[in-house]
């Protein structure tokens, strides 16, 4: 497995103390009451507040994930970091520089939402036309180019004219059209779109081995299970405004809300011995699907379950909450507002 | 502190930056070509212009002693006006379609500045556009080889002038792609291009019309747009008369200050712009 | 640097070169557009419909280029005028003031104009070939023959002939009267050139005009300027040496200044008095 070593920055400690170790080093992305209108309305030209003052922070090496609805501002912040759009108000800064320095831009990778990319040139053709931006040496642009390609498993359709590339196909390429430069920092919008389970992960893995090189990663991504599964640090989105930022331990009520059990053969005398103990049950042909509220409620019924009375445990499952669970809570209770 | 829009300069003055500088619009310039050259539609109008060409054939054998100098009319419109319709065409493919199909959104957060960006397209364009014009000029050439004439150079003189033409009106395509949609700045640049021709009929009218303002307005205008008949010696060429060098050498000047107007233009309009 | 500077400057680098371009090789241009295509008939095939609109085109260069401001009169090129009238008539036969105008002009002598008389009867001809009802062009056409080219025999026919059709003003009938019995007399010539003046359709056919009566008015002055000479010469038996002895004689108030406000010349030498080299009035007429 290729590990991907960022040319000026090596970063080989472990993940888990990277945050800690971070304190004192620059940002990797900070906002301060960054904020984008737009004239919305075709007659009547009315300001509309697509961001409103939006207050973020990214430690490097950390994977943050960016998430909300359709329409909550995600792609809009990418889009105002990334210099395509201007700030209507508020400030930003990153890797300590400001929006726009060619320094910083040349640490950066960026993977746009939908990405499109010139009809009649190869994907070959692509990363050595992006190589040449980004200064690399003829040398450097050809290895870095195979080497992507592979990671992307697009090395035979690597001479195919990008008009002819399926969606996954140009989704992979974009990937790895944002990794060219060793970059220390990569800005994914919605990375997974377009792709297979497979795919999907692949890129999983990819993003982690990223951030095990010491790379920061900052996407956004509407599929919250993709988020919860990767990210460190979480920011939630809504109609513009940030509603909740944090470590995503912090954000999820990481305290168990249930213990699901599965049983076969539960007798009704069975089931009056532990009568108190569940809150829930749910008969399916042969077995029961219990619910007990907390681990102790349950560990009061294990030994009658498992005691011989004619039950036969099937499974056993924690349940906490998702983030998709706090998630909607969130948004619901935004809405309500 | 980022309120306002990009404001850096190209290059901030060493020489080395300078020079990566000019590379990185090199380096666009090169992938615009790469990217339009292979654009079928293309392909079909040089096609059609090497046709007409070739068809000039036929009409020049119908007129009796005529033959060349009808080959040669038809051959030097054939080369404008297809060249116009390219200039145009490409001329479109520059920063509206680039926005409209979101091939930007990959390329301007690159170390890339947006004037940089916009340059490289307009040298990229051009050498499109010289491409094209020079593969219809082998086909004129050609035929007139065909027909035993010998090598006239003074058509060179013509189809000069026309390039340079064609390279002021690209320009203006890619001042009107920074504020308005693809389809939009090909039809003001197509307006632009008549009034700019026909503008030096209008620039003496003192005398001729009554009213005092008119004669004035028409005068500005007159120097305001880009006067395209600078650039046409079709007829002085085909009759034999001699072009002086001066004349192509003024010419020349006039379309590169124009560009530069175009073009500096355009980059103040296109640093501003949010992008969709 | 701020851009909108940048882009002012290099607007008036532009009018800098156009100007140099117009002036050094302006004149070649012009030509060198009419002969592209010399055949008007060709020409109103290429056209496409868009015959009325070309016509427009070729009137608005003939008049520009012939009519404007008349500061370069020894750049002015009559070898166009009638080719481009021609381009014109053929493209639209309904340009009707494109006959008159050409009447005028490619008869004036030059440098007013292209001094070919000839040449204005054939295209006013060509206008009544196609507009045989038109009045105006027999007016034209009797005074072409009237003052350019001296035949007031043909000029009173014409006339004539001009003032039975309908809505042929009155006076035409009674200017053939005077044109055949009065020929050359100043006072008739005045008042056809007041007429020319009174129906003239364009700016320059109107001062042109305006020029001829000032040429007569100044023939008169001169008449009486010579009567003055003479009556000098009577009393002192000598020709006068200058318009201040004549003045001082008390046999004019002031220095004599012709229509258009140049001084006359008197020059004892050739025993004459004229009008000064500088004048706008132009060559005096013969008579």
């Amino acid at each position: 497995m290729l590990t991907f070593l960022p040319s000026e920055h090596k970063h080989n400690r472990p993940a888990a103390s990277a945050v800690e170790a971070n304190r004192n080093d620059v940002r990797a992305v900070e906002t301060r009451g960054l904020a984008k209108d737009y004239l919305a309305g075709s007659f009547l030209q009315r300001k509309k507040r697509a961001l409103d003052a939006l207050d973020l922070e990214v430690d490097e090496g950390e994977i943050f994930g960016l998430i909300g609805p359709n329409g909550a501002g995600k792609t809009t912040t990418l889009k105002l970091l990334m210099g395509l759009v201007f700030p209507s108000g508020g400030e930003a800064r990153i890797l300590g520089r400001p929006l726009g320095d060619p320094e910083m831009k040349q640490q950066i990778g960026y993977l746009p939402e939908q990405p499109y990319f010139y009809e009649y040139l190869t994907g070959r053709e692509l990363m050595n036309y992006f190589g040449q931006l980004f200064g690399l040496s003829r040398e450097e642009r050809d290895a870095r180019s195979r080497e992507l390609l592979e990671k992307v498993g697009m090395t035979e359709a690597a001479d195919v004219p990008l008009r002819k590339y399926s969606k996954g196909m140009t989704q992979r390429l974009g990937i790895a059209q944002a990794l060219v430069n060793r970059p220390r920092l990569v800005f994914l919008d919605e990375p997974m779109s377009g792709l297979d389970p497979l795919g999907r992960r692949e890129i999983s893995l990819l993003i982690r081995e990223l951030r095990e090189s010491g790379v920061t990663v900052f996407f956004c991504s509407h599929i919250l299970s993709d988020v919860e599964q990767l990210c460190d640090r979480v920011a939630i989105l809504n109609r513009g405004k940030l509603v909740q930022a944090g470590r995503l331990s912090e954000i999820i009520d990481v305290s168990l809300r249930a213990v699901e059990v599965v049983v076969e053969g539960l007798s009704p005398d069975l089931e009056s011995r532990i009568a108190g103990s569940f809150r829930e049950l749910r008969r399916q042909g042969p077995r029961s699907h219990l619910s007990f509220p907390d681990m102790p409620s349950f560990e009061k019924a294990l030994p009658l379950l498992i005691g011989g009375g004619g039950a036969r445990l099937v499974s056993v499952n924690p349940v906490k909450e998702t983030l998709e669970d706090h998630f909607f809570r969130e948004v619901k209770a935004g809405a309500r507002e | 502190m980022n309120a306002v829009a990009e404001s850096r300069p190209i290059a901030t003055g060493s020489r080395v930056e300078v020079a990566r500088a000019l590379r990185k619009i090199g380096y666009v310039a090169l992938n615009t070509y790469r990217e339009t050259v292979r654009d079928k539609v293309l392909y079909n109008l040089v096609l059609f212009a090497l046709l007409m060409i070739g068809s000039s054939y036929v009409l020049g054998a119908i007129s009796v002693y005529q033959e060349i100098k009808v080959i040669k009319d038809l051959g030097l419109a054939a080369i404008s006006a297809f060249g116009i319709v390219i200039a145009i065409f490409i001329g479109i493919g520059l920063v509206s379609k680039e926005m409209e199909k979101r091939t930007l959104y990959s390329v301007l957060p690159k170390p890339i500045s947006r004037s940089q960006f916009l340059l490289g397209k307009y040298l990229g364009l051009c050498l499109t556009l010289l491409v094209n014009v020079a593969v219809m000029t082998v086909g004129l050439y050609a035929l007139l080889f065909l027909m035993r004439h010998p090598f006239d150079p003074a058509l060179l003189k013509a189809i000069f002038l026309i390039y340079l033409e064609l390279a002021l009106l690209v320009a203006v395509a890619i001042l009107f792609s920074t504020f308005t949609s693809s389809i939009l700045a090909a039809l003001f640049a197509g307006f632009v291009y008549v009034t700019g021709y026909f503008s030096s009929d209008l620039k003496n009218l003192e005398g001729v019309v009554d009213s005092a303002f008119l004669p004035q307005l028409t005068r500005v205008l007159y120097y305001v747009l880009p006067n395209f008949k600078n650039f046409d010696v079709k007829a002085a060429v085909v009759a034999g008369d001699p072009v002086p060098l001066s004349q192509l050498s003024w010419a020349t000047a006039y379309a590169a200050i124009y560009v530069a107007l175009l073009l500096v233009a355009s980059c103040w309009i296109f640093r501003q712009r949010n992008l969709k | 640097m701020n851009p909108g500077f940048l882009i002012g400057a290099l607007f008036l680098a532009v009018y800098a070169v156009q100007s140099h371009i117009d002036e050094t090789f302006g004149e070649y241009r012009s030509t060198e557009e009419i002969l592209y295509i010399d055949n008007p008939r060709v020409l109103k095939k290429a056209m496409l419909g868009y015959e009325n609109l070309a016509a427009d085109l070729y009137w608005l260069r003939a008049v520009q280029y012939f009519g404007g401001k008349r500061r370069d009169v020894t750049n002015k090129n009559f070898d166009l005028l009638e080719p481009l009238l021609r381009i014109t008539v053929t493209l639209d036969p309904h340009f009707k003031i494109a006959y008159t105008y050409g009447a005028t002009f490619l008869s004036e002598p030059f440098p007013q104009g292209a001094g070919m008389p000839a040449k204005g009867v054939a295209l006013i001809d060509d206008g009544i070939r196609q507009h045989p009802e038109h009045w105006r062009f027999y007016l034209d056409k009797g005074f072409l023959y009237y003052w350019y080219l001296r035949d007031y025999k043909k000029a009173a026919e014409i006339f004539l002939e001009g003032s039975e059709l309908e809505g042929a003003p009155f006076w035409m009938r009674t200017t053939a009267g005077r044109a055949l019995a009065q020929g050359g007399d100043r006072q008739t010539a005045r008042g056809l050139w007041q007429m020319l003046h009174d129906t003239a359709e364009t700016p320059q056919q109107r001062d042109n005009a305006a020029i001829h009566m000032m040429q007569l008015d100044a023939l008169d002055q001169l008449d009486a300027l010579r009567r003055v000479a003479a009556r000098f010469e009577e009393r002192t038996g000598r020709y006068p040496q200058s318009w201040a002895e004549l003045v001082s004689a008390g046999l004019l108030t002031m220095t004599p200044v012709d229509p258009t406000g140049a001084p006359y010349v008197l020059d004892p030498a050739s025993r004459d008095v004229g009008p000064s080299p500088e004048s706008k009035l132009g060559r005096l007429p013969g008579h």
